[in-house]
């Protein structure tokens, strides 16, 4: 059955996050990316892989920590291609991935 | 003059009497509200101190996880990261009401990084790692220490007064 506040909550971060709004930050796991928001919830973007599967899971968290919602490849109402885009999204953002590109397009235009 | 002054002291002694009264009352209102803004001014710049010695705790801790990573030694980077964990949670019961949203959402990041870093500490030994699973678990353990560096820095100025 589809969880409507999560499919909002989910909708809401990946609209904020292709708007640049939401300040993703690399973490130690080379999949996973956080952001505070707030100054009371976390939020974490992490990508999976099994031995013939892998899926991306959207987690927030209180200020406790305690896990409030999951939402994760496979979820009703949530359709695959936009939790890949909000993983690859928060990747690209943490990283600083198109500053970085710019900065090397600006070296190669001086070759 | 002396007997005139006696005659009316004695005929007003009740109005002078009251206004003396209220005269003290108004002095002693005064210093009661200065004696309270004191109070109130010296328990806020004790608790900024704590804040700012708390800070300080949590910045040399995050240090030395860095110097412990680099020196490739898990189990006591283990030790201060957990223990920076508790902090870190103790610091946002402790300083809920006094942080704003921005230095709020350090600690949280911080807590979740070290959450992380754990995590991969706790997989297995610093030297076992790939080379860039070493770089990524350096760098998050910096970013940390660059919070709480950023934290005391913001702590001390706040205690100094220039922010309120």
């Amino acid at each position: 059955m589809e969880d409507t506040k999560a499919v909002e909550f989910f909708q809401g971060v990946l609209s904020k996050t292709r708007a640049g709004r939401i300040r993703w930050q690399p973490t130690a796991e080379e999949s996973e990316y956080i952001a505070a928001i707030g100054g009371q919830f976390t939020l974490s973007v992490s990508y999976g892989q099994g031995e013939d599967s892998s899926w991306h899971t959207l987690l927030l968290k209180d200020q406790n920590g305690r896990v409030l919602t999951h939402v994760a490849t496979g979820d009703a109402g949530i359709p695959n291609k936009d939790i890949r885009e909000l993983y690859a999204a928060a990747r690209r953002q943490a990283l600083q991935v198109d500053d970085k590109i710019d900065q090397v397009l600006g070296e190669l235009s001086k070759l | 003059m002396a007997w005139r002054m006696i005659d009316f002291l004695a005929g007003n002694w009740g109005n002078i009497a009251s206004l003396a009264g209220l005269v003290f009352s108004i002095l002693a209102f005064i210093f009661s509200k200065r004696a309270s803004k004191a109070a109130l001014e010296a328990r806020n710049a004790t608790l900024l101190r704590s804040l700012s010695e708390d800070m300080n705790g949590a910045n040399r801790a995050a240090g030395e996880i860095v110097t412990y990573v680099g020196m490739e030694r898990g189990d006591m980077a283990l030790l201060r990261t957990s223990e920076l964990m508790n902090q870190t949670s103790y610091f946002l019961a402790r300083w809920d009401n006094r942080l704003l949203a921005e230095p709020k959402n350090n600690l949280l990041t911080a807590r979740e990084q070290l959450r992380l870093i754990h995590k991969v500490l706790t997989k297995g030994d610093v030297p076992g790692l790939s080379p860039k699973a070493k770089a990524e678990l350096m760098q998050a353990c910096q970013q940390v220490s660059a919070i709480f560096s950023e934290e005391y820095g913001r702590a001390v100025r706040t205690s100094e007064g220039e922010v309120h």
